[in-house]
């Protein structure tokens, strides 16, 4: 359980803009520092715009970064592109946001699910593949499954698909999982059943699992420890119920007091104010400090660094 | 395994039907289609139908349409009807093949050129403008009066002259096709980028290229007609366009021998637009309800 799965150093992911001539670098992920363990849940939390989704894209090598390491199951990735490279691709898989657009039209949901286990090798013969995709889908409760299977994705609705997408993925046996928002597009009455079908999942493979999501309350149901992402950077790593019970970082503390569901009293609430600050060559010290209600003049000034406070837990404020 | 088979047949099966109700439901599509239909078989059937051989010389010279000979005959007596039942041999492998070849080629270079972008699009955009400013017309008569006016040089000619229009649909389609996730979800589980080109981009894409095709035949038809009759036409086969070539001379007491075969020109171009229309028409994904 303790072992690393993942481990992220210095991870910077800039993109390139050019204003007035000059060129200036929006800073998406900005000097990234974590850990996934074997097993873990690991939950990125952040508005839109801060990076959770640039990091989990370069993490599955689909865009690659400025500089950093990752290390992938022993293996430094970083630098590499893994293109169409069956041992890395299988071992990790990434479920995204859009469950109507990451099928294509023009293929039956069967071959869609067939394709990535024939490629990679996971099972070669054509019979048994499509026993096995069979029974998942009635593990997952997509039944009638042959029914389903021989639809075209317009015909099927976002939750069906979403949890097909899941099922795309798992018939890979990944040992990592990168879940891209995965059911902030979907339903409220059905993002349980898919949410719950994505941990069955990630239980059975004993997978480890980056959890994406804007959402706190989705995130402190799944998670195991969530880092908060603000503008690129890191704010606030910690377990899931120190995050909900006592919540360090300002933002932190802000996100979870305006959460309808996990905050009751309003009164107590956490106000910030303002806009993010922009991830265009940002003012130096604290990417949060332009909307802390407790910045001070340091903040404006320093970059807070990440510390360790406590077991498990690191948050970059000046103070705590 | 049975499953599968039972799988793709049922559906793909449904899919056709669907699609070829939806298409016959665009009247000018039928139209156009029923024409193309009654010509492919004027052209198979050619020896069957003709009730003359079309180089058999008679000395009834220019006589008028009747029972005899429906269309009349021509400067050398002969069998008009025939002799426009053979043309649409010609005149349609030269819009099938000339189209056919601009689809493949266009196909190629526009989806490459979309799909991988950056410095290769850049270029392969540029070279596709060049030959978009290339009077098509002008180069056919260059080669033409290089090479000779063989039946296989002009519908070459006018394939690599019209791709580019091809090639210009399908970037647009691949530079939109490739920004879906589904795109993203194939790289992401390992497909390499020619399956990634040729199992998603180009299927999900090419239908404009079809519909596009339709039209680029009747184009095809109308350049070998105009080719023919400015004298340029391959010397050893009977096009429609030779056939107003060779009635010109007489036209202003003949009359027949240029209207009938150009009414074949026109109802060939005419049908060709229509069921390019038609294929726009069922391939437009907001008339998947009802017209």
């Amino acid at each position: 359980m303790d072992k690393n799965i993942l481990e992220v150093k210095n991870l910077k992911k800039y993109f390139p803009v050019r204003k007035m001539g000059k060129k200036q670098y929006v800073k998406a992920v900005d000097d990234l520092n974590f850990s996934i363990r074997e097993g873990e849940i690991f939950g990125v939390l952040g508005e839109s715009g801060c990076g959770k989704s640039t990091l989990g894209r370069v993490i599955n090598r689909l865009d690659f970064e400025q500089s950093g390491d990752i290390t992938f199951l022993n293996n430094v990735i970083s630098g590499k592109s893994y293109k169409s490279d069956k041992n890395f691709r299988k071992k990790m898989q990434m479920i995204f946001q859009n469950p109507y657009d990451s099928f294509d039209p023009k293929m039956l949901i069967y071959k869609s699910i067939e394709l990535p286990m024939k490629i990679n090798d996971v099972n070669s013969d054509a019979g048994s593949r499509i026993n096995e995709i069979v029974e998942t889908m009635n593990k997952a409760k997509l039944t009638p499954a042959e029914s389903l299977l021989t639809r075209y994705p317009h015909e099927l609705s976002g939750g069906q698909l979403q949890r097909i997408s899941i099922i795309r993925s798992m018939l890979l046996k990944p040992k990592f999982i990168i879940a891209d928002e995965c059911v902030s597009m979907l339903d409220v009455s059905v993002r349980a059943g898919v949410l719950n079908l994505l941990l069955t999942f990630q239980e059975e493979l004993n997978s480890a699992m980056l959890f994406i999501t804007h959402d706190i309350s989705v995130a402190t149901y799944i998670c195991n420890r969530i880092m908060v992402l603000y503008a690129g950077k890191i704010m606030e790593i910690a377990e899931s119920k120190d995050i909900l019970d006592n919540p360090l970082h300002p933002y932190t503390r802000a996100l979870v007091s305006y959460s309808p569901i996990i905050s009751k009293e309003e009164k107590k609430r956490f106000r910030i104010t303002g806009e993010v600050v922009t991830p265009i060559d940002p003012p130096p010290g604290c990417r949060f400090a332009s909307r802390c209600p407790m910045a001070k003049d340091i903040c404006k000034k320093e970059e807070p660094i990440l510390k360790e406070i406590g077991k498990n837990r690191k948050a970059a404020c000046h103070f705590v | 395994m049975t499953a599968e088979n039972r799988i793709s047949l049922s559906r793909h099966e449904n899919k056709l039907t669907k699609s070829v109700k939806m298409y016959l439901r665009d009247i000018k599509g039928v139209i156009g289609l029923f024409i193309l239909l009654v010509f492919i078989v004027m052209a198979i059937f050619a020896p069957v139908i003709a009730p003359y051989s079309p180089d058999t010389m008679t000395d009834d010279v220019l006589q008028s349409p009747s029972l005899n000979h429906l269309f009349g005959t021509d400067h050398l007596g002969r069998d008009l009807f025939s002799r426009v039942i053979f043309g649409t041999r010609i005149s349609l492998s030269v819009g099938f093949v000339a189209a056919g070849l601009s689809a493949i080629i266009g196909v190629f270079i526009g989806s490459f050129s979309g799909y991988y972008g950056g410095a290769t699009d850049d270029i392969i955009s540029k070279v596709i403008d060049t030959f978009l400013m290339i009077p098509a017309f002008f180069l056919i008569l260059i080669i033409v009066s290089i090479f000779g006016s063989n039946i296989m040089y002009i519908m070459l000619v006018i394939g690599l002259t019209t791709w580019p229009r091809n090639a210009r649909l399908m970037r647009a389609q691949a530079l939109s096709i490739k920004e879906k996730t589904f795109i993203t979800v194939a790289r992401s589980t390992g497909e390499s980028n020619m399956r990634i080109l040729f199992g998603h981009v180009i299927p999900n894409g090419i239908f404009p290229v079809i519909a596009n095709s339709a039209l680029q035949m009747g184009g095809a038809i109308l350049t070998e007609a105009s080719l023919s009759f400015i004298g340029l036409g391959d010397p050893n086969l009977t096009s429609w366009g030779k056939l107003i070539y060779q009635g010109r001379p007489y036209m202003t007491y003949a009359p027949w021998t240029i209207v009938i075969p150009g009414i074949f020109v026109v109802l060939a171009v005419l049908a060709f637009s229509f069921i390019g229309d038609g294929l726009q028409f069922t391939f437009n994904p907001k008339n998947k309800g009802e017209k």
